[in-house]
């Protein structure tokens, strides 16, 4: 399965420390910076042959944000199977639920600590 | 902390600072708008995730705080006040001082910070603290030691799971870090044959016992994504390991037990097997007639035991009664508007139809009243088991009082209405403990008499014309109604002129202060019993009937209606009133000529009928009502029968029979009327009454009419 984790979130300092954190592990992290950017991100590495073995996306974004974002990619043949975890700081339950529906494997709460990050992005890309 | 990861987050929250700034301002010019909010909201927002992430609780702490404030002024449960302006300025401020100067502990500007919170405050006591559940919540538990624990973890996923890119094996994999996986079992029995194989979809199923010494906690953290979708069972099973590693069970329940087939598969397969008979007779060891008779032999058997069954509490049963009941009534009631207005159509009407509506309503009504058995016969049970209690008390009590008794049961298959059968008990005790104490004679009396020293009791029930009949026999001394009558008039109960026949004299026992026994005995005799037995048995709507003889015996029969909520009426007319009287009460219907009717001295009309007389009512008459037939001759006999007792009561009209639900009126009313057995509501709304015929015979005796009708 591919070591290459998609990280799609607004803020520069969660993406920085995912990737920071996802590279000790030996993992390749590509980055985008809210749904739209995402959407284009993707084809780009497709056409480049890179498909990402895991994707993890804010919800509170500009241009577009997570829950539409997860539900556009869930609806590619590309990406269907692939696990898609939200990231957000809004731990209720109703936006996991969104995101779950929006089609999302898992969660994750910000603030995170790298072991937690680390944890859940083994159970679906090792 | 990763000071590369903290430079980044000091530059991005600069810059979310002064979006928000501008935001703000822009925001007072033009305060609704929304989208200027949100711009605001997600700066705030950012910088929040940001410090959680670079470990700046501080900061985290402030931006949560103003957070909650930005997003009640976002769902407009808090309008944008020159305060709230105030507060998100000064929380702006505090942030940049604090990036500014690198004091991430707002050191300097803690007076600030106090002051902001208590603004905060303020409004957060009229909002809603939204995110005051955003703190971590992917809390690692450190796992704690333990004894080693076994679980049986149980995992059926969704056949659509491989869709949510989470792979089954992972999870499978991870359960291995947590734990010593004991027994892990695959049950393949979903997977489709090849042909019809999805590739992306998920048919197996696991069983996986595991031993670990983590808390269970720990395993719930495996299957945190999965759970809610799919079936995860986590079970601690050490207490009771010993049971589910049993190999004393049946290789099916083991299968079943490990996960690796389901019971309705075993079941499935077991349908397929040959029966061991069928086995040995293609062996040619048996014949295959053989076979079959002990087969049947065997089944017979088996259904004698009872098949599958759930409790039900008896309320939901009679509940589901009454709404039947309440279903034919308003069956009826359409069924009497369509007649109506097929009638009004007069001459447009279309036959075939009005007969195919007809027939529909019959179909109904024939369904209803089917599902009214079947739900009656719900609740009904075998008399059997009351009178092995009472075949009990009987052995007992005999040996008390010195006396000898058989005992013979007859149909206690006999079923009845569970509620009867509690409500009957207690009568049928004292009856029987009647019989018992005054019918048998001693031992030694009845070796005198010739008789065995033994007395009989027979305990019967059987099913007569929609009623149940419960007997009592004893082959005892018999009771003399004439001693009975001398006793009453003694007591004041009747006068001496009074003439009554052997029955009624029977029955001046059950009135309330009888008693003929000379001694008091603890089992009976006390006068007070008898007469409650009888209020018992008519509050079931059930009658009493006694026959003796001196030197013979005595029986007594109880005849009880099957249930309780709904009777079998025959629906008559006098003037512009209807009444139901219960059909187990009528003989039939005459139309009587001049010469059966007579005149007997002080005592008004009698019917003779075939060679008996019965006395004659009309039912106009005993209620005070207008009715159009004046002279016996000019309506309809209703010929009534209780007790042996026969009564003519003439009516204007028999309008047919309907089944009806008894709506008490001693509910209604805190007293039973006599004449009144209860109400029923008719089709088209209107209430009828149902007649109490044995207090009706009463009535007609003392000539009274019916007060509260008159």
């Amino acid at each position: 399965m591919s070591k290459v984790v998609f990280i799609v979130d607004d803020s520069r300092t969660v993406r920085a420390s995912v990737e920071y954190t996802l590279k000790k592990e030996g993992y390749q992290v590509e980055q985008a910076v809210d749904g739209q950017d995402g959407l284009k991100r993707l084809e780009e590495l497709r056409q480049k042959g890179i498909r990402p073995g895991m994707i993890i996306s804010d919800i509170n974004m500009p241009n577009m944000d997570g829950i539409t974002f997860i539900t556009e990619v869930k609806k590619s043949m590309h990406y269907k199977f692939t696990p898609v975890l939200v990231l957000t700081t809004e731990s209720q339950d109703e936006k996991k639920m969104q995101g779950k529906k929006a089609g999302a494997a898992g969660w994750l709460v910000k603030p995170f600590s790298p072991d937690q990050l680390i944890g859940v992005v083994k159970k679906f890309v090792k | 902390m990763d000071a590369e990861l903290l430079e980044m987050f000091l530059e991005e929250t600069a810059e979310n600072i002064q979006v928000m700034e501008e935001g703000l301002l822009d925001l007072e010019v033009n305060r609704d708008d929304a989208d200027t909010i949100n711009v605001i909201f997600r700066a705030m927002h950012t910088i929040k995730g940001g410090a959680g992430l670079v470990g700046l609780n501080r900061v985290n702490e402030i931006t949560h705080k103003v957070e909650n404030l930005l997003d009640s002024v976002r769902h407009g449960q808090i309008s944008l006040s020159d305060d709230v302006f105030k507060t998100l300025f000064l929380s702006v401020d505090i942030l940049k001082k604090m990036i500014e100067e690198t004091d991430f502990d707002g050191q300097q500007v803690a007076s600030d910070i106090d002051s902001l919170f208590l603004m905060l405050a303020e409004f957060s006591d009229n909002g809603v603290d939204t995110a005051a559940s955003d703190a971590v919540s992917m809390d690692v538990s450190k796992s704690t030691t333990v004894n080693l624990r076994t679980f049986k973890i149980s995992l059926q996923f969704q056949t659509t799971i491989l869709e949510t890119g989470t792979d089954p094996l992972m999870l499978l994999r991870e359960l291995q870090e947590v734990g010593t996986v004991v027994e892990c079992y695959c049950n393949t029995s979903k997977l489709p044959q090849l042909d019809q194989l999805v590739s992306h979809s998920f048919y197996l199923e696991w069983t996986v016992f595991l031993e670990t010494d983590r808390p269970k906690s720990d395993i719930d953290d495996i299957f945190i994504f999965v759970v809610d979708d799919n079936e995860i069972l986590i079970e601690d099973i050490t207490d009771s390991i010993g049971d589910t590693f049993d190999n004393n069970l049946k290789t099916g329940e083991l299968l079943v037990d490990k996960g690796l087939i389901t019971e309705r598969e075993i079941e499935n397969s077991l349908s397929k097997q040959k029966r061991i008979g069928d086995i040995l007779a293609e062996d040619g060891k048996v014949l295959k007639k053989q076979v079959e008779k002990i087969v049947s032999k065997q089944e017979e058997a088996k259904s004698q035991e009872s098949s599958s069954t759930i409790r039900v509490d008896t309320s939901k049963l009679e509940s589901i009664l009454n709404n039947l009941a309440e279903l034919l009534i308003s069956h009826s009631r359409v069924k009497e508007l369509v007649i109506s207005n097929m009638n009004w159509q007069g001459e447009k009407r279309n036959h075939t139809v009005n007969r195919e509506i007809l027939s529909a309503f019959d179909e109904v009504d024939k369904i209803i009243r089917v599902v009214q058995e079947k739900v009656m016969n719900t609740s009904m049970i075998p008399i059997g088991g009351t009178f092995t209690r009472f075949q009990r008390m009987m052995r007992d009590l005999a040996k008390e009082v010195g006396k000898e008794v058989k005992v013979h049961i007859e149909g206690k298959e006999t079923e009845l209405d569970k509620t009867v059968i509690e409500q009957i008990a207690d009568p049928l005790k004292h009856l029987i403990r009647n019989a018992l104490d005054h019918g048998l004679e001693t031992p030694d009396e009845r070796e005198a008499r010739g008789k065995p020293r033994a007395g009989t009791i027979v305990l019967r029930a059987f099913h007569q014309e929609g009623n149940i009949v419960i007997q009592i026999s004893d082959d005892g001394k018999g009771i003399d109604e004439q001693i009975i009558f001398a006793k009453a008039i003694e007591k004041g109960l009747v006068s001496e002129q009074e003439k009554l026949s052997q029955q009624e004299m029977y029955m001046l026992l059950f009135k309330p202060g009888f008693s003929t026994a000379k001694q008091i005995t603890d089992i009976s005799g006390r006068g007070v019993g008898l007469d409650v037995v009888m209020t018992n048995i008519k509050k079931l709507r059930g009658s009493v009937e006694m026959e003796s003889e001196i030197g013979m015996g005595t029986t007594i029969t109880i005849k009880l209606p099957l249930t309780l909520a709904i009777i079998d009426g025959m629906m008559v007319r006098v003037g512009q009133e209807r009444f139901i009287i219960p059909l187990n009460m009528i003989s039939e219907f005459y139309k009587a000529t001049s010469e059966h009717m007579h005149k007997a001295e002080g005592k008004g009309l009698f019917m003779h009928l075939r060679g008996e007389n019965m006395p004659y009512v009309s039912l106009a008459d005993l209620l005070q009502l207008q009715g159009e037939c004046h002279s016996p001759t000019d309506g309809i006999l209703v010929i009534l029968q209780n007790n042996n007792r026969k009564l003519a009561m003439m009516v204007d009209e028999i309008l047919g029979q309907e089944q009806v639900v008894i709506k008490s009126l001693k509910e209604n009313m805190q007293q039973q009327i006599d004449g009144i057995a209860g109400v029923t509501i008719l089709g088209n709304g209107k209430v009828a009454i149902i007649l109490d015929i044995p207090t009706i015979y009463k009535l007609v005796k003392e000539a009274k009419p019916i007060k509260s009708l008159a």
